[in-house]
């Protein structure tokens, strides 16, 4: 009965583990500390997750937060050491960060900022590429 | 015997204020989504409960150098010893919690006793997984770090807060002691 551990199922079991984890997690921060305020724009919603999300979750905030120049709907949280992936070599690194992906992508989707999350290694440094469907994109710019 | 545990307890105090430490609540539902990965990957509870306790075997073979190297702690003279090292000093360092030892039957075995188990944070057990070993992780931990110190061991989850209990109790039987080898010795 042993599935293959090929990178993508390892990928999406990691990345499904945490999107659970991701709708409790915000309910659970909404609640404590906003107040169950709701952000409003992309922009707010990704400094959210960069500052209390990660401060909660991780103990200090994450290292960077970018707009993708290329592509419109896509945005970039860097973290250069994640928990996840403390014991691990790097060319596990990006596969042991889907856990975090799921993470916030359970918090996003959660929070109706519907999207895809990815994890990659680059330079060292750990990318979640964050990518908003159009509806999101189009109801951010109006 | 009293200060000795005394000792063990106040060095189990001090290695967990060194510790770096992670957010309990991630870890309880770091720990959730492993088990309903398990659930829904094998089904069958039983399994479940035979997978917990291989991962706990291998992070214990692991975890005993960390327990080493961070608190001295060099050999115990006897099980006693053992049993306490595991529950005064490991229990405190690695889950931030206290646990008490209590002797079994005879003198190979012992019990773990422990209340406020960081890894059953928010859990609920439902009626069809009432024979769940939750926590059976650390079953294999304690197997895994023991065999590491040449002691062949059965390790039970007897009680579990989960499932009603007033503690949560791990049973330890010791099976054998293995003779240490050493590279290039004649057999």
């Amino acid at each position: 009965m042993h599935t293959l551990f090929c990178t993508k199922y390892v990928f999406n079991s990691l990345s499904e583990a945490g999107y659970g984890v991701g709708l409790r997690a915000i309910e659970l921060l909404s609640f404590r500390e906003k107040g169950c305020r709701k952000e409003r724009s992309i922009i707010q919603m990704l400094n959210f997750v960069r500052t209390t999300v990660w401060k909660s979750l991780f103990g200090r905030p994450a290292d960077d937060l970018q707009i993708s120049n290329a592509k419109k709907n896509e945005y970039y949280i860097y973290d250069n050491d994640p928990v996840t992936c403390k014991y691990i070599s790097n060319s596990n690194a990006a596969r042991c960060a889907a856990y975090t992906a799921g993470i916030i992508n359970g918090i996003l989707d959660a929070a109706e900022f519907t999207c895809t999350v990815s994890s990659i290694l680059n330079n060292n440094r750990m990318v979640f590429v964050i990518a908003f469907t159009s509806k999101v994109i189009a109801r951010d710019s109006s | 015997a009293m200060s000795l545990h005394t000792k063990m307890a106040r060095l189990g105090d001090s290695t967990f204020s060194t510790m770096e430490k992670v957010n309990s609540e991630l870890l309880a539902m770091t720990y959730g989504a492993l088990v309903t990965t398990l659930i829904k990957d094998f089904q069958d509870v039983k399994v479940v409960n035979t997978e917990l306790e291989k991962m706990g075997y291998n992070i214990g073979v692991r975890l005993i150098d960390e327990f080493l190297a961070k608190t001295g702690v060099t050999q115990c003279r006897n099980l006693k010893e053992t049993a306490h090292s595991i529950a005064k000093i490991g229990f405190k360092m690695f889950l931030g919690i206290n646990a008490e030892v209590t002797w079994g039957a005879d003198a190979r075995q012992f019990s773990i006793e422990f209340k406020g188990n960081p890894l059953i944070e928010f859990v609920e057990l439902p009626e069809k997984f009432k024979n769940l070993d939750y926590s059976n992780l650390l079953c294999g931990v304690i197997r895994g770090a023991l065999h590491m110190v040449q002691m062949v061991v059965t390790t039970e989850l007897r009680k579990s807060e989960l499932k009603g209990d007033p503690v949560s109790e791990i049973y330890v039987t010791l099976k054998q002691h293995l003779a240490e080898k050493f590279k290039g010795e004649d057999d």
